[in-house]
């Protein structure tokens, strides 16, 4: 039905008030302007009718406060989803059930406005401001969700000390009104406090940085979902700043706070802002979502995570409150098939599902740390090009073996994973999968136990005692009893071998710093042609400290090469065979997963 | 947010709109997360207009229908959520209205207001009367519910836009399509109210009231 905007108010709209009437509400709504606020602040604190009316005014309507906070049945999403049309909803109820499951739901991470407007009131966990119910408790300020503030604030000082809602002592400070019109003053901190004021909503439910690091498994909230595509996050992540009312409120429930609270607080801000960067990032995040979790349960839900005495204990009641949750919304057959097994059946059939869950989500957590890549459907560096597949798979064989167990210096595991992502880069088509590729090569890389060192130009490296035929200090270790037990696990294996024959030879000290080059190739010459062509190169690039440094190393094997590889990383070079083909800062870049990934460019 | 900014800028910054423009684009997962997290704050809305939890729900599920039926022609102009308070807004007016001309038997005590109170059932005390420390929440929640039924539709509507999701005056305006001076007006004339109807009821901790307080002298 159409509104005339201007419509004058009809009969049961009630007599127009007062001028003075209307501005004294316009007031207590915050719509006066300045000037006008603080006309009206003087009148104020000159008529003590006038304070009593306003006083009226604000407790009535704080009453409000008082109605149960509805809260729509759980099988809301479902009913509505239903009534889609019929295409949409076939698609849209299969999406319901990841949206509704909170280990999947992505919500939270989008709505930092939710946090940030709407947990201004959530009282601080553990009971320190409500435990003494005589102590005083923070004034009930206006927040954007008094609810919010209602649920928390009463039911921790008030149900949660059992008074119920009507225990006089709740019932005082629920009441509470500042005697005085609202003096600015009264909300000023110490500059040192405003991010911790800012952050406050976020503060407010984490006991310590622990805490919050126990809540980062994936039991809790450590499924934090990437930004939406298409954006890019170039800033550090950053929750939304309160504005003016909203901060006035959070800095007055922060000073009405407990000293040893406050410092509680500070703490926390403190570690966080201490960590490094990325770490941090992902921290704001997982309080974003863990607030938002937070202010989306039910009341006695919250309730039970707010009082919960300890940090440990709390963390149970989380536990506990998300298993439900997860059950509650399998899909309907599943909870079918659970409700017709006995108990002890049901039990083992959720660990099934929670680890086929585990699964998917290692799966998903793969693909959402290179989303660029899961999302254009393009292989990641460096397997656009097809020189580059051929070299790198070259590489991968060559220095590990895969193939070839009497060569192969890799654990089981890692043969079994290095296998199977080359099988999975060998698929036909869009099925091809380059990225576990491309992380193991890295990873390996990266372990010194598999360190690479470049083979000699004849293509017969050191890998049992034969090779060392006429070697005078190599003789006369073999003929001791030891060494031979502790060599012969490494019998074909390069450089393994090498280097526990020069282990040996050190540790009984038969060769000293001499002759260890009939261990392996440590002059330029020694080389395979390719590998010349990049000392070459560096010889070019390096100043005259690394040139010495290189020139000192040559005739000793393996200072030689590891010299050589050194040279060749600060130069953001790879030497052939021994670092995977390609600029390592490129190798760091898209497989190093303990930062952030580069993010990708919009629309790329 | 101004209206000057380009839709992507605006969009960036506010993630229910992203999630819209989802739905616009007839992403069903998105649809799905928007009633996920918009379920809590419209059917809460919702029960505090209509004063009834089904009706509430019922009223709720359709606003969300409305907007997936709509979605091609959403365009990201403001905030998402005055877009989607506005659907809100004008369904429950509606529902109201029918109410009124085909009156049903009230189903819960806070829709007995309209039809004055139900035989036995105390009105709100007199101006002055301060009731018994023993009144126990429930009563005191069906009294705070009669206050409520008994402002006007858009009172109602607008103090509880106010009240719950502090909107202020300019968004309660654009949710209502009213001037922000008729909202003023709105707001005033339903507060006066309140107090008239919950007097009685705010000093009821047995803390005097401040000087002046019981007397009314206008």
């Amino acid at each position: 039905m159409p509104i005339d905007p201007n419509s004058s108010p009809r009969e049961d709209d009630g007599p127009e008030p007062s001028p003075a009437e209307a501005e004294l509400i316009a007031y207590l709504d915050g719509e006066l302007d300045p000037p006008a606020a603080r006309k009206l602040e003087a009148k104020l604190a000159a008529d003590p009718k006038l304070r009593a009316r306003a006083e009226a005014l604000k407790r009535s309507y704080d009453l409000l406060d008082f109605l149960p906070k509805p809260e729509p049945t759980s099988t809301f999403t479902t009913r509505t989803l239903e009534k889609l049309p019929p295409v949409a909803a076939a698609s849209a109820a299969s999406a319901a059930v990841t949206a509704v499951n909170p280990a999947t739901t992505p919500g939270p991470r989008s709505t930092p406005g939710i946090v940030a407007t709407s947990l201004s009131g959530v009282p601080v966990a553990g009971d320190a401001p409500h435990s003494n119910p005589s102590a005083p408790v923070v004034a009930f300020p206006r927040t954007r969700r008094p609810w919010v503030w209602a649920a928390g604030i009463l039911v921790a000082a008030g149900l949660a000390l059992g008074t119920g809602y009507i225990g006089t002592g709740a019932v005082r400070s629920y009441f509470l009104l500042p005697s005085a019109p609202r003096d600015t003053t009264a909300y000023a901190i110490p500059l040192a406090d405003l991010r911790v004021v800012e952050h406050l909503p976020l503060y407010a439910a984490v006991d310590d940085l622990d805490f919050l690091d126990r809540l980062a498994s994936p039991d809790f909230f450590g499924e934090d979902p990437l930004p939406p595509e298409g954006l890019t996050l170039p800033h550090p992540v950053e929750p939304e700043k309160p504005v003016g009312h909203q901060f006035d409120q959070l800095a007055k429930t922060f000073r009405e706070l407990a000293p040893d609270q406050q410092e509680k607080m500070r703490e926390l801000d403190h570690q966080l802002y201490e960590l490094e960067p990325a770490r941090r990032d992902r921290s704001v995040r997982l309080l974003e979502s863990y607030a938002a979790w937070l202010y989306r349960l039910p009341d006695h839900d919250r309730k039970a995570v707010l009082s919960a005495p300890s940090a440990e204990k709390r963390l149970g009641v989380i536990r506990d409150v998300r298993n439900g949750h997860w059950v509650e919304n399998l899909p309907a057959e599943q909870r079918k098939q659970l409700k017709s097994q006995p108990a002890a059946e049901r039990a083992v059939l959720i660990a099934q599902w929670r680890a086929q869950e585990d699964f998917r989500r290692e799966g998903w957590q793969s693909a959402r740390a290179h989303w660029e890549f899961v999302r254009t459907g393009k292989p990641p560096w460096p397997f656009q090009d097809d020189r580059m597949k051929k070299e790198v798979l070259e590489f991968a064989t060559a220095a590990y073996h895969p193939d070839d167990l009497k060569r192969c210096r890799l654990t089981t595991a890692d043969r079994e994973r290095l296998v199977e992502a080359i099988k999975e880069s060998q698929e036909v088509g869009e099925k091809a999968y380059w990225f576990p590729l491309g992380k193991v090569i890295y990873e390996f890389s990266k372990k010194p136990q598999y360190e690479l060192l470049p083979e000699p130009a004849n293509g017969k490296p050191v890998v049992n005692y034969p090779d060392l035929d006429g070697w005078e200090a190599a003789q006369k270790l073999f003929a001791r009893p030891l060494p031979k037990a502790k060599i012969n696990p490494h019998i074909g294996k390069w450089p393994d071998f090498a280097l526990e024959v020069l282990a040996e030879l050190n540790r009984t000290k038969l060769a000293g710093n001499t002759g260890s080059y009939h261990l392996g190739p440590c002059r330029a010459v020694d080389f395979k042609e390719d590998v010349r062509r990049v000392i070459l190169d560096l010889q070019k690039k390096s100043t005259p400290a690394e040139a010495k440094a290189l020139k000192d190393a040559e005739g000793k094997w393996p200072d030689y090469p590891r010299e050589l590889a050194r040279l060749a990383r600060a130069h953001d070079m790879s030497v052939p065979g021994v670092m995977p083909p390609g600029p390592p800062s490129m190798w760091e870049k898209t497989y190093n997963t303990t930062t952030r990934p580069p993010a990708p460019k919009a629309g790329g | 947010m101004s209206i000057g900014q380009s839709s992507s800028q605006m969009a960036l910054r506010d993630p229910d709109i992203r999630l819209m423009l989802r739905v616009r684009d007839d992403d069903a997962a998105a649809f799905a997360e928007l009633v996920e997290r918009f379920q809590h704050r419209l059917v809460g809305i919702m029960h505090h207009i209509v004063g009834s939890a089904d009706e509430a729900e019922d009223l709720a599920q359709e606003v969300f229908l409305r907007v997936y039926r709509i979605r091609k022609k959403y365009s990201p102009k403001a905030k998402f959520s005055t877009w989607l308070f506005t659907i809100a807004n004008n369904l429950a007016l509606n529902a109201l209205r029918n109410r009124k001309r085909r009156p049903v038997l009230p189903l819960e005590v806070g829709e007995s207001a309209q039809f004055g109170p139900r035989p036995g059932e105390n009105s709100v005390p007199d101006r002055g009367e301060t009731p018994s420390h023993g009144l126990r929440h429930k009563e005191l929640t069906d009294v705070i519910r009669r206050a409520l039924d008994g402002l006007g539709e858009r009172q109602r509507v607008a103090i509880v836009l106010n009240k719950f999701e502090d909107m202020n005056y300019a968004e309660i305006a654009d949710v209502m399509g009213l001037t922000t001076k008729a909202v003023k007006s709105l707001l005033s004339r339903a507060r006066m109210k309140l107090r008239e109807a919950l007097q009685g009821y705010i000093y009821m901790d047995g803390e005097p009231p401040p000087d002046g307080g019981s007397e009314e002298d206008e």
